[in-house]
């Protein structure tokens, strides 16, 4: 706080300077205001100065000035005592109030006389007296017109007992701070002015409010003493509503002048001065006093809701501190809460103050503020509190945030000056441009596969039809048979994205900018030249459709290529050197692990590696410390978020060579192509072998540079594990497709960092390298826009059986429906559809052969001719229909058509189906899923843990109302 | 390790030898075919238990004097095969009608059981669940010294089915061919019934919507609904309910000589490659049918795969049959009395029967293709007077199968294994035997079709009525059903 200027009417703007009269326009007899000033004063060293010099400058002055010092340590007293026509300070103890202390000046000094009738000026003893009590707090300083304007108020409405300045920003900001406060019903405290609003005149109109602020309040001596001060319970927060409540409800009104301005420095608020003790308990002591004001107040046909609404509001709140991960700020809110209504001493009060009663409650209604403005006042909070927290979340090291924009700083100041607007956005963004490229693309690209139905092809089974189904499915399987984890994760994905349909439209369709995005963010933690960054992040959103992952539809490859380069930005922010004392990141490590565990969900053999490579990495690279803990607690984590499907790969390893779309997508690899292998491209992928090329020999120009070879060998290191991985899995008889998108993702990160190194460079060499790359993928996007759809992967009916089989397998008639199908002289293979058929998850998820047994056994008899029963244990089996889907065999179609207890029912072109007589069969059928409940729950527990642990803290924002004076906590 | 990576040269020396080891490896280990099967796919073909039995036994009208015996035996199974569980309950052998009294039963297995010799005979059947039902086998036979019904007509009691192929018969005047469908079940079946002859496929509208009511049997008089047409073939196909067809065939000699009587034994169904087993050696006519049911005019090529390996017969390496027609080849000069089989080669599916007669020409039996033996098969001989010869033909490379023959109590009396050459026919004689006896005959490698023929012998007494019989072998439905069938949630989606 800068001292200078003791004196000097330049610190006040001119229009603020004093004129020398308190005139009435409408002409009214003249009044005599006697005014008696209180100034409480505690630590306040720091702005005592200036109140002093403003108490100079104004005019007209109080008439008596009283100072109470409230056991400050600093030179707070002496500054009080050197205050213009100041009466000896009154020193009181630290523990007092702000209504104490003003009572006890009071005391001490009393108000100020009445001047005698006869004055030096003329018989003045016509003129009716009103005597005022001015409240000031030590941090605020009065403009020089300040006190004529609130009493020029006061003349005009004489019905108004309680007026209250405007209160602008210290020193002489134009910043509004409240110009009248009012409440809600709840509690919450609302001035109506929005964070850093400017005063530009748009509340300067008096108005009648619920109260104002205790700094600069000017109060008709009468109705301080008639509602005796302050209440002495609220000894800090909510003391100026609950006077101004009852000021309210004792009919005289409450006004704000908003001509008068108070410069106000909000120490309390700002935590420049501390409350003296109290701010463990600050939030605690505003819930208590926000409820006792209420309570003591509030017409009594309204507190039975009050309470409940109070109750209903502290839960939502403590749910939000326990996610927040703040419990104690949950045990403030319940310690209030309860505190307040068992023993607050609120139904004391309430007697106390039914004498008040003059004006009912229904016309001061109007000045509370509505509930609504405090429920959209607290999403603007939380939202606000999130944003802010998900911008620190990954950047909590000020000192290295200096260094990266003076770098970001270097790398935009290319930008072009004079060129049109857009053209310097897409300079200063190029990776803006490219994702719109990108997401445009992927729209063009899927051109054949937008419309109605479900996306299928063999290695991805229809979504399921709604997110029960899903949330069913994903702890429901055969005894016996786990099942799969990622259904669990991508009903989490559904609940948030348009439903199972939408969630895998657009983990498909949009894999390759959603990939892209995700490479983005992780590239923007080393890389510093944003056309590389945004070449890098493009080329890895184009990786995706040349693996062959979207044109197959592979799910799981698509998932993991989102995932990876999160997982890989949260095992950056945890491994790298800081220049911090506390190195690593535990919020980091459960986001790894989160990530680590949707990896091993969904591509269980990428999940294995990449989990390994954490572990020895983590162990041996950066030691059995912090950041190596914490790399292999990720791991850990991310095993044990997973956890029965952990247990089955450990069971039945045979399940790492698939991805999430059951066992066809084990054959899914290089195959026994060499150059499949080593260029990491999956034969059948869509994009021939030899566009890795040129990456692959930029890949390893780029380690003929010298510096920053890190993050190239890194790039490389990933790109030669996936190499291996996919070698050993294909020799293994496992699928390879997310490990051969790790090589080629590798490959990726080394070239960007390669170019981001030699981007400046303008040899004709570089240039020409760098010229390949971005040839190559710019030829990839075009083949992705010509060539995208082109697939096994296509759209259409999640069921290919006819309309009345399909809607009979819905309730009331939950019809099974027996599918067999059977290649001439090959064996049968058969499928029981109920309820909506196979879905994702039924391959892995499928039925063991024993529970299989029993239509196994009687396809088996039909097939060697059939001995005549099987009619009738096809109904002992709860089957409604069999149905071959063409070509049908005609052995088994005689058969079929022959055995007792069938009849031929209607049926697709070239099918067959057969409707089993049940009606003197009741039947129970062989398959029955089994809940896996225990699971589901331990589950729900551990995600949200990991959720919460991996969300940024909530701090507990106390609302110190701006003037709100220091003082001590009393007890 | 870090600083050995410091120089550029070193780095990229590494990489690149990293990534040629590995292509290495590549060259050098072979993928594995990965498995793509579902979790649940049964890596053993699943074994099904047939706990329950229905076997029909057609039986010759009245006429003459005959004696009327149903044999039946559920055989001794391999050790490991599945049976249902519980006590042994016995398979009666009974007439069709639910209240009808059993003629005879089973009570053992491995013990042959017989109905009571009767000379005035009605259909019967062998029915009956329990651990006694898989592989059961029965054979109806009758036997008259003069009359229409004169001679030895035997076959195999029939599994009820839905679809069933007859070639060889006729509608002839010296012929009295009747098509005997029955049905067990207890509802009313319905059966179409399509005759291809010699001017291909015909349209005879009292040939279908045949009903065959529950428990009885229905009766068509090829002569009736065919008049005139030689050399039928006739597919039977139910429509709904199951039944078991067997065309009765008694043969005359101008026009009133009885010329025996016999069964036509089913043919299989039409493929591209047929096998005809167990053509009797001997003397006599042999007339092979091949009908072709198809819409194409048929290519076929007859290969004989005689005891000495195989050939094809001069002027019949290529045979034309016109679509929906049925052809007939004499081929008794081309055997030359050598037990053999025939082979049928063709571009469209065809199906053939041989029919067989004595020297005489006073007693025939037919027999229709056979499907590969994919396993032990049945069946029970009866009593015969002059040997029966096993006739084995592994009609591709060579063969091997193992036979067993038992007694009425289930004693061994024969057993072999043996190999058969690629293309040729082994013959197997058993003795005559008093009483009847089963064989099991199990093919173990190659392709294998067998038959059991019976011959009159080749100086016959005076007074000795010519018998000649055929009998199929047909995997038994325990080990067809065998093949099996697999859990696969994808077989609901195209």
């Amino acid at each position: 706080m800068e001292q200078e200027a003791p004196a000097g009417w330049e610190f006040f703007d001119s229009v603020d300077f004093p004129t020398d009269h308190i005139g009435d326009p409408m002409g009214r007899p003249r009044v005599r205001h006697v005014v008696t000033a209180v100034v409480v004063g505690h630590e306040g060293a720091a702005w005592l100065p200036r109140l002093s010099e403003s108490l100079w400058a104004l005019n007209p002055r109080p008439d008596r000035l009283i100072a109470v010092d409230t056991g400050s340590t600093d030179e707070t007293a002496e500054l009080l005592a050197a205050m213009p026509g100041v009466e000896p300070v009154v020193s009181v103890s630290a523990r007092t109030g702000f209504g104490m202390a003003v009572a006890r000046g009071l005391e001490a000094h009393g108000f100020a006389p009445i001047p005698s009738a006869v004055g030096p000026y003329g018989d003045d003893g016509h003129m009716p007296v009103v005597e005022w009590l001015w409240l000031l707090h030590d941090d605020c300083a009065p403009a020089p017109k300040a006190l004529e304007k609130l009493l020029l108020q006061a003349t005009n409405s004489p019905n108004t007992g309680v007026w209250g300045p405007k209160l602008r920003l210290w020193p002489r900001d134009r910043e509004l701070l409240e110009v009248g406060v009012t409440t809600s019903l709840g509690g919450r405290r609302d001035t109506g002015i929005e964070n850093g609003e400017l005063d530009q005149g748009q509340h300067d109109q008096p108005r009648n409010v619920l109260a104002v602020s205790s700094a600069g309040m000017l109060v008709r001596r009468d109705v301080w003493e008639a509602l005796h001060g302050f209440d002495p319970r609220l000894p800090m927060f909510r003391d100026d509503i609950d006077f101004g409540w009852r000021a309210s409800r004792a009919g005289y009104q409450v006004g704000v002048a908003p001509d008068a301005v108070i410069y106000h420095a909000q120490a309390a608020a700002t935590g420049e001065r501390s409350l003296a003790g109290t701010r463990r308990h600050a939030y605690q002591l505003d819930r208590a006093h926000a409820y006792y004001t209420v309570l003591a107040n509030a017409p009594g046909k309204l507190l039975p809701l009050l309470i409940l609404r109070f109750l209903f509001g502290t839960v939502l709140r403590s749910i939000w501190f326990l996610i927040g991960k703040t419990p104690s700020g949950a045990v403030d809110e319940w310690t209030a809460l309860l505190g307040t209504l068992l023993a607050g001493g609120w139904t004391q009060a309430r007697k106390d103050r039914r004498h008040l009663d003059q004006v009912p409650y229904d016309s001061i209604k109007g000045l509370f503020s509505r509930s609504v403005h405090a429920l959209r006042h607290n999403l603007e909070e939380t939202t606000g509190t999130i944003s802010e927290r998900i911008r620190e979340a990954w950047a909590d090291e000020p000192e290295e945030q200096v260094v990266t924009t003076a770098r970001r700083a270097k790398s935009t100041a290319r930008v072009a000056v004079g060129q049109p607007r857009w053209r310097r956005q897409l300079i200063r963004r190029p990776f803006l441009g490219a994702w719109v490229v990108l997401a445009i693309g992927a729209l063009v690209a899927a051109r054949d596969l937008i419309g109605s139905g479900v996306l299928r092809s063999n290695l991805l089974l229809p979504a399921h039809e709604s997110l029960s189904a899903l949330w069913h499915a994903a702890a429901s399987a055969p005894p016996g048979v786990t099942p799969p984890a990622w259904l669990a994760q991508l009903w989490a994905f559904s609940t948030v994205m348009f439903g199972p349909g939408g969630a895998t439209n657009l983990l498909l369709l949009g894999a390759v900018p959603l990939a892209g995005l995700a490479a983005w963010a992780l590239l923007r933690a080393f890389v510093v030249d944003r056309v590389a960054r945004a070449w890098g992040a493009s080329a890895y959103g184009l990786a995706v459709f040349t693996n062959g992952a979207i044109s197959q539809g592979r799910l799981g490859t698509c998932v993991a290529a989102i995932v990876l380069p999160l997982l890989g930005a949260a095992v950056h922010t945890i491994a790298r050197r800081r220049r911090v004392v506390v190195q690593g990141s535990w919020r980091a490590a459960w986001f790894a692990g989160i990530c680590l565990a949707v990896l091993v969900a969904f591509t269980p053999a990428l999940g294995l590696l990449v989990a390994i490579i954490l572990v020895f990495g983590g162990v041996l690279g950066l030691g059995w410390r912090r950041q190596g803990r914490q790399l292999v607690f990720s791991v850990v984590l991310g095993l044990l978020l997973v956890l029965p499907w952990t247990i089955e790969l450990i069971r039945h390893p045979s399940k790492l060579g698939q991805e999430a779309g059951g066992p066809p997508t084990a054959a899914v690899g290089p195959g026994n192509s060499l150059q499949h292998l080593l260029t990491g491209t999956p034969i059948g992928a869509p994009a021939p072998w030899w566009f890795a090329v040129p990456l692959i020999l930029v890949a390893l120009v780029s380690l003929l540079r010298e510096s920053r070879q890190r993050y190239e060998l890194l790039g490389w290191f990933a790109a030669l594990a996936g190499l291996a991985g996919t070698l050993v899995a294909s020799r293994l008889g496992g699928g390879s497709g997310p490990l051969m998108f790790m090589m080629t993702a590798g490959w990726i990160i080394t070239v960007t960092v390669a170019w981001d190194s030699v981007g400046k460079s303008t040899e004709l060499i570089v240039q020409g390298v760098l010229g390949i790359v971005l040839l190559t993928t710019v030829v990839t996007a075009g083949f992705w826009l010509v060539r995208g759809a082109d697939g096994p992967l296509w759209r259409g009916p999640a069921q290919d059986l006819p309309a009345y089989l399909v809607s009979s397998q819905d309730p009331p008639d939950n019809d099974s429906i027996l599918v067999v199908r059977k290649a001439p002289g090959g064996q049968m293979r058969f499928s029981l559809v109920k309820d909506g058929g196979p879905r994702m998850g039924s391959l892995e998820a499928a039925p063991t052969a024993a529970q299989t047994k029993p239509i196994t056994d009687v396809l088996a008899t039909l097939g060697g001719g059939g001995s005549g029963e099987e009619g009738r244990q096809l109904a002992g089996l709860a089957i409604d229909y069999v149905y071959l889907p063409g070509p049908v065999d005609p052995t088994l179609q005689s058969t079929l058509d022959s055995l007792p207890g069938l009849t031929r029912a209607s049926a697709n072109d070239g099918d067959a189906s057969w409707l089993v007589d049940r009606s003197k069969i009741e039947g129970k059928t062989p398959l029955v899923d089994q809940t896996h409940s225990v699971w589901r729950i331990l589950g729900l527990i551990g995600w949200l843990i990991a959720l919460v642990f991996c969300l940024p803290t909530v701090r507990r924002t106390v609302a110190v109302p701006h003037g709100t004076h220091a003082r001590r906590d009393p007890r | 390790m870090i600083r050995l990576l410091a120089d550029p040269r070193i780095r990229i020396g590494a990489v690149v030898a990293a990534m040629v080891v590995l292509a290495g490896l590549g060259v050098v280990t072979n993928p594995k075919k990965p498995d793509t099967k579902p979790a649940a796919a049964a890596t053993e073909p699943t074994r099904t238990v047939v706990n329950r039995t229905a076997l029909s036994c057609p039986v010759l009208a009245a006429g003459g004097k005959l004696t009327s015996v149903v044999n039946a035996v559920a055989p001794n199974l391999p050790a490991d095969t599945p049976t249902a569980t519980g006590a042994a309950q016995p398979l009666s052998i009974a007439p069709l009608p639910a209240t009808s009294n059993p003629v005879g039963s089973l009570l053992k297995r491995g013990t042959i059981g017989s109905s009571a010799v009767v000379v005035k005979p009605e259909p019967l059947s062998i029915q009956g669940t329990g651990p006694l039902a898989a592989g059961t086998v029965g054979t109806s036979t009758t036997t008259a010294q003069d009359g229409v019904n004169a001679g030895m007509a035997s076959t195999p009691c029939q599994q009820p089915g839905s679809d069933f192929w007859f070639v060889g018969a006729s509608g002839a005047v010296e012929r009295r061919d009747v098509l005997v469908l029955t049905n067990l079940d207890s509802i009313n079946a319905e059966v179409n019934v399509t005759v291809y002859a010699r001017n291909g496929q015909q349209d005879l509208p009292a040939a279908r919507g045949i009903v065959v009511p529950a428990r009885g049997t229905a009766e068509l008089f090829l002569k009736q609904v065919a008049p005139n047409l030689r050399d039928i073939a006739l597919h039977v196909e139910s429509t709904g309910g199951r039944v078991a067809a067997a065309v009765r065939s008694n043969a005359s000699k101008g026009n009133s000589v009885p010329a025996g009587v016999d069964w036509l034994n089913a043919s299989a169904a039409p493929a591209t490659k047929v096998f005809v087993p167990a053509v009797a050696p001997g003397a006599g006519l042999r007339i092979l049918s091949v009908a072709n049911p198809s819409d194409l005019q048929a290519t076929a090529s007859l290969t004989v795969n005689g005891p000495n390996g195989p050939f094809k017969p001069a002027g019949l390496e290529t045979v034309q049959i016109a679509a929906g027609s049925v052809k007939t080849f004499m081929l008794d000069p081309v055997l030359h009395g050598d037990p053999s089989a025939i082979t049928v080669t063709s571009d469209q599916p065809v199906t053939a029967s041989m029919r067989v007669t004595d020297e005489s020409q006073s007693e025939f039996a037919s027999i229709g293709s056979a499907e590969a033996l994919a396993g032990p098969a049945y069946l029970v001989l009866p009593a015969h007077k002059q040997p029966a010869v096993l006739q084995v033909t592994a009609p591709g490379k060579t063969g091997s199968v193992k036979f067993e023959l038992r007694d009425v109590l289930g004693r061994i009396l024969s057993t072999r294994a043996l190999d058969v050459v690629a293309g040729a026919t082994t013959p197997i004689s058993f003795a005559a035997q008093p009483r009847p006896t089963y064989l099991m005959v199990q093919q173990t490698r190659g392709t294998v079709v067998a038959g059991v023929t019976l011959m009159p012998a080749a100086k016959p007494d005076k007074d000795d009525v010519p018998q000649v019989a055929v009998w199929p072998l047909s995997t038994s439905l325990v080990f067809r059903a065998q093949l099996g069938a697999q859990p696969d949630v994808s077989a609901a989606l195209r």
